[in-house]
C-alpha cells in the first residue's frame, strides 16, 4: 500500500488518503502523522464510514475536517462521555455530564419559567429576555494555551474570538460589554523555581495578557466592565485566560434559519496559514516543545479589522439583510460552513476566498482559523446593498458559496470536488468511556487562636487574592459606549471595589448586570462545595447589584488538568454536581458554557496540573434604574446589617491559606434559606430601602466591611456579638470565614423598621454603624475592642498590592 | 531602488528604570530608552522618501529623527532591535502600507518597509543582555538582534 | 417649533464613540448624521453647523494617534474642513478627535503623545475652565468632572507655547491635577477663531447623573451631567447666531 501525505513539492492542492486497508496501528500512525489528535476508536469509526457508506478513500480535506469537528475543543467529548464515577457516596454511571448536570437542569427550569430563556446551547451564545423587544446574551471562552506561549497575542485573539461569537449570535448581536478572568502564578514567583525552559514568568504572562485584552477591547469600543484574577503557584505553567462578551439583540432577530438558494459570503479578514491547527492544538497538553513547534498556532489579532466587520454586521442586521450568520472560529470555514450547510446542503468554492498568501492547499483554506472573519448567508437580492455597506465600512466582502437542498456539503477547489461529506454522519463521534473517582482528603479542625486581628486583616487585604485590581481596571476603557452605570470602581475617590457591573441598555428601561465567581482554592479540598459556592456567589453578586432573582441566567466555564487521570476527572464530576444542585435550587438556568481540558504541563519534575477550576458567570436583569445598587457606603450616619449566618468552617478561605492551615472543612451553601434571603433583599431594593450592599466572599466579613468603607464616607464600628453564627466562634473565624450566602447591607436608621419586617424569619442583624466620630474600622465584641485600624491604613495596604508589579 | 533607515526618538522621553522591562528584577542599576527604527526600500526620488517619513512616520513636535546609520544614543551597554517575525502580523506596518497605497505617486513608490523597536540599556556596570532579551522578545512572534557597546552584534 | 441644527459626525475605521456621541448631540438638540469617511462627498458639509470627530482608535492609531486619520482626511476631504470653519462652522474633537484635529493643524501647534505613565488611563478627572467665552464651555461651571480614557493625552508644544495658550485662553480646559503629564495641564484647546475645540475628556460619557462613578444609587439620577452642558452650550451658541 502506498501512503501519500501532502508535501510542499507537489502542486496538487488536495490528496486522497487511503485508509480502508489500514490496521489499527496504521490508523493511529496516520492520525499522529497528520496531527489529527484522533484516537484509534475514532479512526476505526472513520474507516468504517468510508468503507461501508462512502465506498471510497477520504481526501485529506475530509480527514482534517472530521478531526476538527471531533476535536475536544469543538465537540466537548469529555462532557458527553459515559463516566463510571466512584465517590464516598458510592458508585454511579453518568451518561454525559452535560446532559445530566447542565442541560437537564436548564430544561427543568425552562419549564418552570417559560419565556425567560430565549435560546441556549445551540447558537453562539445564550439569550434571555430583557423586555418585550430586546434580549441580552453572554458568552465566555478560554484561550489558555495560546496565552501561555504568547500572552499578548493569546489574550488579544481570545477576546477577539468571543466578540465574534456575539456578532454571530442570532442574526448579529451588538457587543455591549466584556469581562476577563485570569488565573496566574503569583507575580513575585522566584524565577529560579520554574522547572522548565521557555516558560514565561507569571508577571510576564499577567502584563502581556492584560495588555492584549486592553488593546483589543479598547479598540473595539466594547467596555471591559468586570473581571477577576486568581493567583496560585499551580497556574505558573498553565495560566487560564477567560474572556467574555455580552450582547443585545431584538428578540425578533434571534432565530435564524438556512434555506436553499442563499448566497454564502465571507466578511472581514483574509484567510492565511497563520490560523492552522488551533483547535486540535488546544486539545493537547503543553510541554516545552509546544513553545517551539507550535508557534504558528499563536496569531495576533487585528481589532480594527474586526471593528469594521462589526460595524458592517450590525448595520446589515438592522436593515434586515441577514438570513444566517456565524463566526469563523475553531475549524474556520469548515465549522462555519458545516453549521450553515449541514442541514440544507450547498457548495463552497475555496478559490474564491481572499487569501493572505498564495499557494495554500485546499485543507489549509478550509480549516484555517485566521482571525476576524464572519460568514453570512444572504438573499441574492440584497447583495448589492451588502457590497455597498462593505465599501462604506471598508471591510472585504466575498461570495464564497451557496446553499441548495441536497443535504450534502460539497467543497470545491478550482473545479475539483475536494470534500463531500454526508453531514448527518459527520458529527457522530464515538462516545468516550471514562472512569473517575473522588476521595475526600483528610479533614482537620484547627484552633484559630486569638492573634492580632488588625495585623491579620492587613495581611489578608494585602494578599494577591484580595488586593485592588485598580492598576489593571484603569487600563481598560470600561466606559466606552456610555452605558456603564455601575462601574468596577466607585466611592468618593472612584477607587472602591464593586460586586457586579451594570450597563444600561439603549431603548429599554431595564439594565443588565454581569457577575462572576471562581474559587479554585475551595475545589482543592471539596469540589462539590466549590461548585455550589461559585453559583451562589455569582447569583448573590448579581442580586447585590439590584438584579431580579427571578431573572438570572448562568454560564459554566470549566478548566481541567488531565481528564485521563481518574482523580482529576472525579473533581470535575463533583464540581458539576455542585453547580447543578445550586442552579436548580435558585432556578437560574445555564444558557451557555465551555470547557477546556489538558491544562497541565510536563515540567522537568513531572506533570503539573491546574486545580479543577469552574468559572460561573451570570447575567441578571435589573428592572429599574433605581434598583442599581453599589457596594460602597453612602452615608455617614447609616447602619450596617448582615444577612445570612456565619459558620466556623475555614476551609478554602484566604485566611486559612495565609495561615497555612488548609485541611479544614469547606462550608456548603444552604440554598433554601439563601434564596429566601435574596428574594427579601430584592424586595428591600425595590422599595428603596438599601443604600449599598456588598457580598461577603473572599477574605470574609473583615474584608467585605473594609471594602465597603473604602468609599471614605466615615468610620465604621462593628459589634461581633450581634453577628448571627452557627455556634461559638472565635473572633478570627467571625472575621475571616468565607461562609457563602451572606450580604452586608447599609441602610438609613429610619429604614430599620421596614427592613426588620421584610427580613423577619431570616438571620439578619444590625452589626454596626457608620460614624463621623472616627475614621477607623473599629471591631468590638460587646464592650471590648478587638480591632482598631484607620480605614486609610487598610486602604493604603489594599491599593498597593499589584502596583509594584503592574 | 533606494533605501533609507530612520530612527525616531521621542523628544519628551527620558531614561527609566530598566527593571520595568523585566519580570524578575536585577540588582544592577540600569536604565532604558526606546526608539523606533523604520527601514524603507523604495523606487524614485529620495527627497520624496524623506517627505514620506516626515509626513507619515514622524511627529514634528514630539520626535527627533536620525537618518544616520549610527544609533541615536551612545554609551549604552547594549541595545536590542526587535521586530515581528515573518508570518506574524505587524499591525503598524500593515496600517502604514495600506495608508500609503493612496499616496504612491510623484515618482515615489514604497517597495518594502521593516519596523524595529529599539531598546537601549544604560548602566555604569557591565550587564547581561540575556534577561532583557528573554522578557522583551518572544520567539513565538519576534526576531531580534543585540548590539553591544562596541557596535558588535552579539545575538 | 424647535430648531434642530445639523451636526455631522465623521467616522473612521476604528472610531468607536460615534453612537453615544450622536446620542448626546441628539439629546442637546442637534439633528445628527454619522458619516463614515469612505462615504464623504463634497456636499456632505452643506447645511452642517457642527462637525464632530468622536473618539476611538482611528485606523488603530498605529504609528501615532490620529496620524493615519489625518492623512486619510487630507486625501478625502482636502481643505474642506478649514473652509467650513472659515465660513462660520463649528468643530468639536473629542479624545481621538482632538488628536486628529491637532494633526490636521486645525488647532494650535502641538501634539498629544504617550501619557508619562506609559499607560492607558480610564478614570474621572476634575477640570477647570480657562476661558468663559468659549462657545463649547460657556454654559458650564468653573470646575466640573468628566471621564478620560486615553493612552496618548499628554499635550506637548514648542517651548513656551503651552504657557501662552493658557495665558491667552486658547487652552480653554485644564486638568485640576497632573493626570497624564500634559504641559500646563492642558486638557482642551481651541483655535484662534474659537470655533474649533479639541478636548481629551469624554463629555458624551457624562450625559446624566447616573453616569457618575459615585452617584446616589437609590436617588433620582436622571438629571443632566456636565458633559451634556458642553453639547448644550454649542447648541445654544449656534441657534443664537
Amino acid at each position: 500500500m502506498e501512503e501519500k501525505l501532502p508535501n510542499q513539492e507537489d502542486k496538487k492542492s488536495f490528496y486522497e488518503i487511503p485508509i480502508r486497508d489500514l490496521d489499527p496501528d496504521g490508523l493511529l500512525d496516520l492520525s499522529e502523522k497528520m496531527k489529527l489528535s484522533l484516537s484509534v476508536d475514532d479512526m476505526i469509526e472513520i474507516q468504517l464510514y468510508y468503507a461501508s457508506a462512502m465506498r471510497r478513500e477520504p481526501t485529506d480535506v475530509e480527514l482534517e475536517c472530521i478531526a476538527q469537528t471531533w476535536s475536544e475543543h469543538c465537540k466537548h467529548r469529555i462532557f458527553g462521555a459515559r463516566i463510571e464515577h466512584s465517590s464516598p457516596q458510592g458508585n454511579e454511571v453518568i451518561d454525559s455530564l452535560f446532559k445530566t448536570f447542565i442541560k437537564g437542569v436548564t430544561e427543568r427550569i425552562m419549564e418552570k419559567k417559560p419565556g425567560f430563556v430565549l435560546g441556549c446551547f445551540v447558537d453562539n451564545a445564550g439569550f434571555v429576555k430583557l423586555d418585550d423587544d430586546q434580549a441580552i446574551c453572554l458568552k465566555l471562552e478560554t484561550h489558555n494555551h495560546p496565552s501561555a506561549i504568547e500572552p499578548y497575542a493569546g489574550a488579544n485573539t481570545g477576546l477577539g474570538g468571543v466578540i465574534r461569537d456575539i456578532l454571530g449570535a442570532g442574526k448579529g448581536a451588538k457587543p455591549i460589554a466584556s469581562c476577563d478572568i485570569f488565573c496566574f502564578g503569583p507575580p513575585d514567583t522566584d524565577a529560579q523555581s520554574i522547572d522548565a525552559n521557555d516558560v514565561i514568568h507569571p508577571l510576564g504572562i499577567m502584563r502581556g495578557v492584560v495588555r492584549g485584552v486592553r488593546d483589543y477591547g479598547n479598540r473595539m469600543g466594547i467596555p471591559t466592565i468586570t473581571g477577576a484574577i486568581q493567583f496560585d503557584p499551580s497556574f505558573i505553567y498553565n495560566p487560564l485566560v477567560f474572556c467574555g462578551t455580552a450582547g443585545i439583540i431584538p428578540i425578533s432577530d434571534i432565530d435564524k434559519e438556512m434555506s436553499p438558494n442563499l448566497r454564502v459570503i465571507a466578511v472581514g479578514g483574509r484567510t492565511g496559514r497563520d490560523g492552522l491547527k488551533g483547535a486540535t492544538f488546544s486539545s493537547m497538553a503543553l510541554d516545552t516543545d509546544s513553545h517551539e513547534e507550535d508557534q504558528q498556532a499563536v496569531q495576533i489579532g487585528n481589532p480594527i479589522e474586526e471593528k469594521k466587520a462589526a460595524d458592517f454586521v450590525i448595520e446589515a442586521r438592522k436593515e434586515n439583510l441577514i438570513e444566517f450568520i456565524t463566526d469563523c472560529g475553531a475549524g474556520g470555514f469548515s465549522s462555519a460552513a458545516g453549521e450553515m450547510l449541514s442541514e440544507v446542503g450547498g457548495n463552497l468554492y475555496l478559490e474564491r476566498a481572499p487569501l493572505k498568501e498564495p499557494g495554500m492547499t485546499s485543507w489549509e483554506i478550509f480549516l484555517s482559523e485566521s482571525q476576524e472573519r464572519m460568514v453570512l448567508a444572504v438573499k441574492e437580492e440584497f447583495l448589492p446593498r451588502l457590497k455597498e455597506l462593505a465599501d462604506i465600512y471598508e471591510t472585504e466582502l466575498t461570495e464564497i458559496g451557496d446553499s441548495d437542498d441536497s443535504g450534502i456539503l460539497k467543497v470545491w477547489h478550482n473545479g475539483e470536488l475536494v470534500c463531500e461529506l454526508d453531514n448527518s454522519r459527520l458529527h457522530d463521534a464515538p462516545i468516550r468511556q471514562l472512569k473517575s473517582s473522588f476521595e475526600r482528603g483528610e479533614i482537620q479542625k484547627y484552633e484559630w487562636s486569638q492573634t492580632d486581628l488588625g495585623d491579620d486583616l492587613l495581611n489578608v487585604l494585602g494578599d494577591f487574592a484580595i488586593g485592588s485590581r485598580e492598576p489593571i481596571i484603569r487600563e481598560y476603557d470600561h466606559e466606552v459606549q456610555g452605558n456603564t452605570v455601575l462601574k468596577p470602581l466607585a466611592g468618593k475617590s472612584g477607587d472602591a471595589p464593586q460586586d457586579s457591573s451594570v450597563v444600561r441598555i439603549d431603548g429599554s428601561d431595564r439594565l443588565m448586570s454581569i457577575g462572576l465567581s471562581l474559587l479554585p482554592e475551595w475545589g482543592k479540598t471539596d469540589p462539590l462545595a466549590m461548585g455550589k459556592a461559585t453559583v451562589d456567589e455569582c447569583f448573590r453578586s448579581l442580586i447585590a447589584s439590584g438584579a431580579n432573582p427571578e431573572k438570572i441566567a448562568l454560564l459554566d466555564n470549566f478548566c481541567v488538568g488531565n481528564p485521563d487521570d481518574s482523580r482529576e476527572l472525579g473533581m470535575l464530576v463533583e464540581t458539576c454536581k455542585g453547580i447543578a444542585e445550586a442552579a436548580e435550587a435558585y432556578s437560574a438556568p445555564f444558557v451557555s458554557g465551555k470547557d477546556s481540558f489538558y491544562n497541565y504541563f510536563e515540567t522537568d519534575q513531572g506533570p503539573v496540573s491546574i486545580p479543577t477550576t469552574c468559572l460561573i458567570s451570570g447575567m441578571g436583569v435589573i428592572e429599574n434604574p433605581s434598583h442599581v445598587t453599589g457596594a460602597s457606603i453612602r452615608n455617614s450616619n447609616s447602619v450596617v446589617l448582615i444577612l445570612g449566618t456565619t459558620d466556623s468552617k475555614m476551609g478554602g478561605s484566604v485566611y486559612a491559606r495565609i495561615k497555612e492551615k488548609t485541611q479544614e472543612e469547606v462550608p456548603h451553601a444552604n440554598f433554601e434559606s439563601a434564596l429566601n434571603d435574596y428574594k427579601k433583599f430584592h424586595k428591600a431594593v425595590s422599595e428603596g430601602l438599601i443604600l449599598s450592599a456588598h457580598d461577603v466572599s473572599e477574605g470574609g466579613l473583615g474584608v467585605a466591611i473594609a471594602e465597603m468603607a473604602f468609599s471614605e464616607v466615615g468610620g465604621v464600628t462593628i459589634d461581633l456579638e450581634e453577628l448571627p453564627t452557627q455556634g461559638e466562634m472565635s473572633n478570627a473565624e467571625c472575621l475571616f470565614a468565607e461562609t457563602p450566602s451572606r450580604l452586608l447591607i447599609e441602610c438609613e436608621p429610619e429604614s430599620l423598621g421596614q427592613l426588620e419586617k421584610i427580613f423577619e424569619g431570616s438571620d439578619c442583624s444590625v452589626i454596626g454603624k457608620v460614624t463621623t466620630k472616627h475614621q477607623n474600622l473599629s471591631i468590638n465584641v460587646g464592650s471590648k475592642n478587638v480591632l482598631e485600624v484607620g480605614i486609610s491604613t487598610l486602604k493604603e495596604k489594599w491599593k498597593n498590592v499589584l502596583t509594584p508589579y503592574y | 531602488m533606494g533605501s533609507l533607515s530612520v530612527e525616531v526618538v521621542g523628544k519628551f522621553g527620558s531614561k527609566e528604570d530598566a527593571n520595568k522591562l523585566l519580570y524578575a528584577p536585577i540588582t544592577t542599576a540600569a536604565t532604558f530608552r526606546k526608539s523606533r527604527v523604520y527601514q524603507l526600500q523604495f523606487d524614485g526620488d529620495e527627497g520624496e522618501a524623506k517627505g514620506f517619513i516626515d509626513r507619515c512616520l514622524v511627529d514634528q513636535y514630539a520626535d527627533e529623527v536620525s537618518l544616520d546609520q549610527d544609533s541615536y544614543f551612545n554609551e549604552y551597554q547594549f541595545y536590542i532591535d526587535y521586530g515581528m517575525k515573518p508570518g506574524a502580523l505587524d499591525l503598524e506596518k500593515e496600517a502604514i502600507l495600506s495608508s500609503q497605497k493612496g499616496d504612491d505617486g510623484n515618482g515615489f513608490k514604497l517597495l518594502s518597509l521593516k519596523l524595529l523597536q529599539r531598546v537601549y540599556i544604560f548602566s555604569e556596570l557591565e550587564i547581561s543582555s540575556e534577561p532583557f532579551v528573554r522578557d522583551v522578545c518572544n520567539p513565538a512572534i519576534h526576531v531580534w538582534s543585540v548590539i553591544d557597546s562596541n557596535g558588535r552584534k552579539i545575538a | 417649533m424647535e430648531e434642530r441644527p445639523n451636526a455631522l459626525l465623521l467616522k473612521f475605521p476604528g472610531t468607536n464613540c460615534d453612537f453615544e456621541t450622536a446620542r448626546a448631540l441628539e439629546a442637546s438638540g442637534f439633528s445628527t448624521t454619522i458619516l463614515p469617511i469612505a462615504a464623504f462627498k463634497k456636499e456632505s458639509l452643506n447645511s452642517v453647523k457642527l462637525v464632530v470627530l468622536s473618539s476611538g482608535f482611528s485606523y488603530g492609531d498605529y504609528v501615532m494617534a490620529g496620524r493615519l486619520a489625518q492623512l486619510e482626511t487630507q486625501r478625502k476631504v482636502g481643505d474642506a474642513l478649514t473652509r467650513f470653519r472659515d465660513n462660520g462652522g463649528y468643530m468639536l474633537g473629542i479624545c481621538n478627535g482632538f488628536q486628529i484635529l491637532t494633526k490636521l493643524g486645525l488647532l494650535p501647534e502641538g501634539s498629544l503623545i504617550d501619557n508619562t505613565s506609559g499607560r492607558f488611563i480610564c478614570k474621572w478627572v476634575h477640570l477647570k475652565k480657562n476661558n468663559d467665552q468659549n462657545a463649547f464651555l460657556n454654559g458650564l461651571p468653573e470646575t466640573f468632572e468628566l471621564p478620560i480614557a486615553h493612552a496618548e493625552g499628554r499635550f506637548v508644544a514648542p517651548d513656551g507655547a503651552a504657557e501662552s495658550y493658557v495665558e491667552n485662553g486658547l487652552a480653554a480646559l485644564l486638568y485640576h491635577d497632573d493626570v497624564n503629564g500634559s504641559s500646563s495641564q492642558i486638557a482642551g484647546l481651541s483655535d484662534q477663531s474659537g470655533r474649533v475645540l479639541g478636548l481629551m475628556p469624554h463629555p458624551e460619557r457624562f450625559l446624566w447623573d447616573s453616569h457618575h462613578y459615585d452617584p446616589n444609587w437609590q436617588g433620582d439620577n436622571s438629571g443632566w451631567g456636565a458633559g451634556y452642558m458642553i453639547f448644550k452650550s454649542i447648541y445654544n451658541t449656534i441657534i443664537k447666531e
